[in-house]
Parts: C-alpha cells; structure tokens; sequence
C-alpha cells in the first residue's frame, strides 16, 4: 500500500501518501522499498533514516530517504503534496495534513521541482503528476520497466478517482500528466518512447539545414528525406566528376575489397588508428605527386576550378553547376574534416565522432605528401 | 522530390557509350570505394552493417549480429501520435517509409532507432562529400598548375 516510497516525493500520487500516513505502516514502505528495482541503489531503508534532510540536489534518491527518516516523526518530511493531484476521493482531513507536510517539504523540495516545471498553487482538479517519466528520464529510461510493477499495485488499490485514460500529448519534455491521466505500464512507456522520439527530432533538426524554422513532423521529415537524398546524389556526382577529372586517377578497388575481405574473415575488429600512413596501402589510390606543397595549394584552388573542369569534360544541365558551385565554395570551411573525410574514402578506420578529430595542420604537415601522390605526366 | 531532376542531370550515369563506358565503369569503382569508406567511418552502426553486406558479396551472413531483423515494415509508426487525424499519421508513415529506404538497413528499424540511424548516417555522408568535394578540387588544382606549368 504504501508504494509511494518508489518513486522520489514529487512522483507519488497523493492519495497513496494518504493512505501510507493513516494506515503509518511503516514496515510496508521499506518493504517495498526494497522491492521496487529502481531503487535499488539506495542503501538500506534504516541507514536512509538517518540521512539528514539538507541533501537537496542529490537527486531523487534523497526524498526517498528524507521520506523514510522523517516517517517516524509524523510527516513533516512527505512529498510536497500540494503540487500532486488528490483524487476526487480525498476528504477534507486528508487535505489539510497533506498541506502541513507540504509546507515543511517545500523548500526542500522546491529546487527540484522548479526544475520540472512544477506550477505552484495547483488544485486538487490537477492530474496526477506523472514524475515517473521524469525519473525514467533521468535514469535513461531504464526505470521504466520497473514502473509498471509500482503502477500496477498502485492502480490495484482500487483508486476510483483515477480514470483509466490515455494520456494527452504534452508540449513540454517534462511531461506532466493530466487529470485522469492513466499511470499505467502502457501509457508511461509510450510517452517515454515519445520523448526519445521528439529528441531524436531535434537533433535531425539540427543536423540538416534549414529547418528550423519548420514545425510539425512531416515537414521536417520532408527536409530529412531532401537532405539525405541529396547527400547521397552529391557522393554519386562526386564519384562521377573524381572519375572524369583525372583520367589517369586508378582506384585500386579490387585490392581494396580484397583487404577487406580477408581481413573479415581473419580477424574481429581492425583496430582504430589515426592518421598514421603505414595503415594507407599505396595500392589503394594510385597517385604520384611531385609537389606536395602544391597539392596543399590545391586545396585553396577551390573557386571555380571544378566547373572548368566539368565543362570540359561533361555537359551537364543547368541545375548541376549550382551543386558544383556549392561544393567548390564549400572546401575550404570544411578543411577541418578534411582528415575524417579522407579516412573515409582511403578506408582507414577511425574513431567518428560527432565532429572533426583531427586539426587540419597535421594533414598539411605529412600525410599528404606521402600518400596523396599524383601521377603528372612531366 | 526532384526525382525527375535527378534523372535528367545523372542519366547519362546509366547510359555507356563507346566513349564514356571506361569512365562510367570507373566512377561506379569510385562511389563503391567511397561507399565502403562510409561503412568503414561507423563501422558499428547498423546502416553500416547493411551497407556493407549490400556492397560486399557475402557467402554466409554469420558474422553480422544484427538486431531488429524481425520488425516488420507495418512498425514504424505505431501509434506516435495517437491524438493527431488519420491522415496527419498518415503523411508521417509515408514519409518514414520513404527515409527508410533512404537510410540502408532502415526497414528494419522502429521510429526511434530510425532517427537514430538516419542522424549518424547523415553525418557520415556529410564527411564522406567533403573528402570528396577536397579531393576533387585537389585534383583540379593540381590539374590546373600542370596545364600552366606546360604553357
């Protein structure tokens, strides 16, 4: 019954604090204490008791202790029950105990819940606060299936103020359940899952350009889908112009795929490496370079030179030389993945992570002498 | 979705000629290379995987352990946004149906795990076009300093 303590103060229901306080049955709380999986890293509930209560920004693992010490003594340490919905099954005594313990936890209590955008001076007309998913949140998610055995007691206790709905879709990241709002295994998992979806999203948001100014999903799917194809078109485009602008340029891909396979069926993993050239077979690109300090000046060669080059060698339309010209007004901002991206295409392993590794000086420096050799007819 | 555009502008990709078949054949070895220097940049990524076995002829498929084989196309968008219209639900599945394809490995994946991939896959394609795009007008500069250097 007294499932309240599973959950950090600001997640409990109300009605089950109540029921916890009158029936004082302390023994059941840390039994359940115990029980309940996403705890389980608390320390016994007897050394919790004696946790002071100054531990505020310890997470939500110090209410719970805050919650066991102070059962003793009346309950001056509960859970802010203001801010928690009473079902409509509260009576008049329950809701003036609740306030007391409010007012003697609320300062505790307030640096976190300011924090999930908890509203002050909610009725008892507001939902139950679904705190869980913000604990499934916190926790990365993995509470959640420990949740749905607290649910399922909770909702076993017969509440007939709680209404079995689907929960409402909510703006916020901190959800907040409304009136009604269904507490169970189900619904808390969907809207879990819906928040790792929203934030992957964003994220999608942010890698492409150009829409952040979009709202609603399938409009921002649609710049999604742009981007990629468009991405993949460029890697098509650039394979094709590579092939035509040095017709002497011999990509040794029968090696290469050799390699590789070989190295499949020999071994697990290749380790990571970094630039380092001993890892680059020669035999992968063929190049001769007599020049290396002007093979770094090519790289800053890069305003119109490609669409020379393109004239000369394929008529394209109209729309491919925006691309062309996109790309050679590109080059030098993204000298910096320079170094990933030519580990990308000589096939080198490395480590990628979400932006360049590598400075550009050290690419200049060596590297590229040795292993970019182009074959110059002298 | 620019399709149309795509054709016209690349058709002559899929058209060999006497003239060009040498250097068509070549330019597929080079996106094949640089498709597999995608697959080797996030080598543990499940596009990655997919891609991989799509580009390399695989006997047997025991090394690769991937997971999610079993999730059926029909999953993708189950009830994410259960308040919306039937028809918003929709324009959504159908776009994510879409970005599945897209995204290699992708019609395996959930909405989320979907996302996830397509966010990783999208920054390995970026890498991989700015190699290429340097590479390019490496070679054009050097291309460009022999055409003076012989003038």
């Amino acid at each position: 019954m007294v499932r309240w303590l599973e959950a950090p103060p600001s997640d409990l229901s109300v009605l089950d604090r109540q029921r916890a306080c009158l029936n004082g049955q302390q023994q059941q709380h840390r039994q359940q204490l115990a029980d309940v999986g996403h705890i389980v890293p608390l320390p016994t509930p007897m050394q919790s008791l004696h946790n002071t209560n100054d531990r505020k920004g310890s997470g939500n693992i110090s209410y719970i202790h805050n919650q066991i010490g102070s059962h003793g003594n009346g309950w001056p340490n509960l859970a802010c029950t203001k801010y928690f919905a009473i079902g409509a099954a509260t009576t008049g005594e329950e809701e003036t105990s609740i306030k007391e313990q409010s007012d003697n936890s609320r300062k505790r209590k307030v640096e976190k819940i300011s924090n999930q955008k908890v509203g002050c001076g909610n009725t008892a007309e507001d939902g139950m606060k679904d705190k869980r998913v913000k604990e499934d949140r916190e926790r990365g998610g993995a509470a959640a299936k420990e949740s749905p055995q607290a649910n399922n007691r909770r909702e076993a206790s017969g509440d007939a103020s709680k209404e079995n709905v689907r929960p409402r879709k909510t703006d916020y990241i901190h959800v907040r359940a409304r009136r009604g709002q269904a507490t169970d295994s189900h619904s808390l998992a969907e809207r879990v899952r819906r928040e790792r979806i929203s934030e992957r999203m964003k994220y999608l948001q942010e890698l492409v350009p150009g829409c952040n100014n979009i709202t609603g999903k399938a409009g921002i799917l649609d710049q999604i889908i742009n981007y990629v194809q468009s991405l993949q078109r460029q890697v098509e485009f650039l394979s094709m112009k590579l092939a035509a602008a040095n017709p002497r340029l011999d990509f040794d891909i029968d090696n290469f795929f050799n390699r590789e396979i070989n190295l499949a069926r020999n071994s697990g993993v290749i380790p990571v490496t970094d630039m380092s050239s001993e890892r680059l077979d020669p035999s992968y690109i063929q190049f001769t370079c007599l020049h290396p300090t002007s093979a770094c000046c090519g790289l800053d060669m890069a305003m119109g030179s490609s669409d020379i080059v393109l004239h000369r060698t394929m008529s394209l339309p109209a729309s491919v030389p925006g691309a062309i010209l996109d790309s050679s007004l590109n080059v030098n901002g993204s000298s910096s993945s320079w170094n990933t991206g030519l580990q990308n295409l000589y096939g080198v392993e490395v480590l990628q992570g979400r932006g360049p590794a590598f400075p550009f000086q050290s690419l200049q420096g060596d590297i590229l002498p040795r292993n970019l050799e182009l074959e110059m007819e002298m | 979705m620019g399709n149309e555009d795509d054709n016209r502008s690349l058709s002559f990709i899929n058209t060999p000629t006497p003239t060009n078949a040498g250097f068509l054949e070549r330019g597929r070895r080079i996106k094949m290379a640089a498709e597999m220097g995608l697959v080797e940049s996030s080598r543990g990524r499940h596009w990655s995987r997919a891609l991989r076995s799509r580009l390399l002829p695989r006997k047997g498929n025991s090394a690769c352990g991937c997971k999610e084989e079993g999730t059926t196309p029909s999953k993708v968008a189950e009830d994410l946004v259960g308040e919306d219209g039937d028809d918003e639900v929709m324009e959504i599945e159908r776009r994510l149906r879409a970005l599945q394809k897209l995204v290699p490995g992708g019609e395996d994946l959930a909405m989320d795990q979907l996302f996830e991939e397509t966010a990783d896959y999208i920054e390995a394609l970026q890498g991989q076009v700015n190699v290429m795009r340097a590479l390019a007008s490496l070679l054009d500069g050097l291309e460009k300093e022999k055409r003076l250097m012989r003038g």
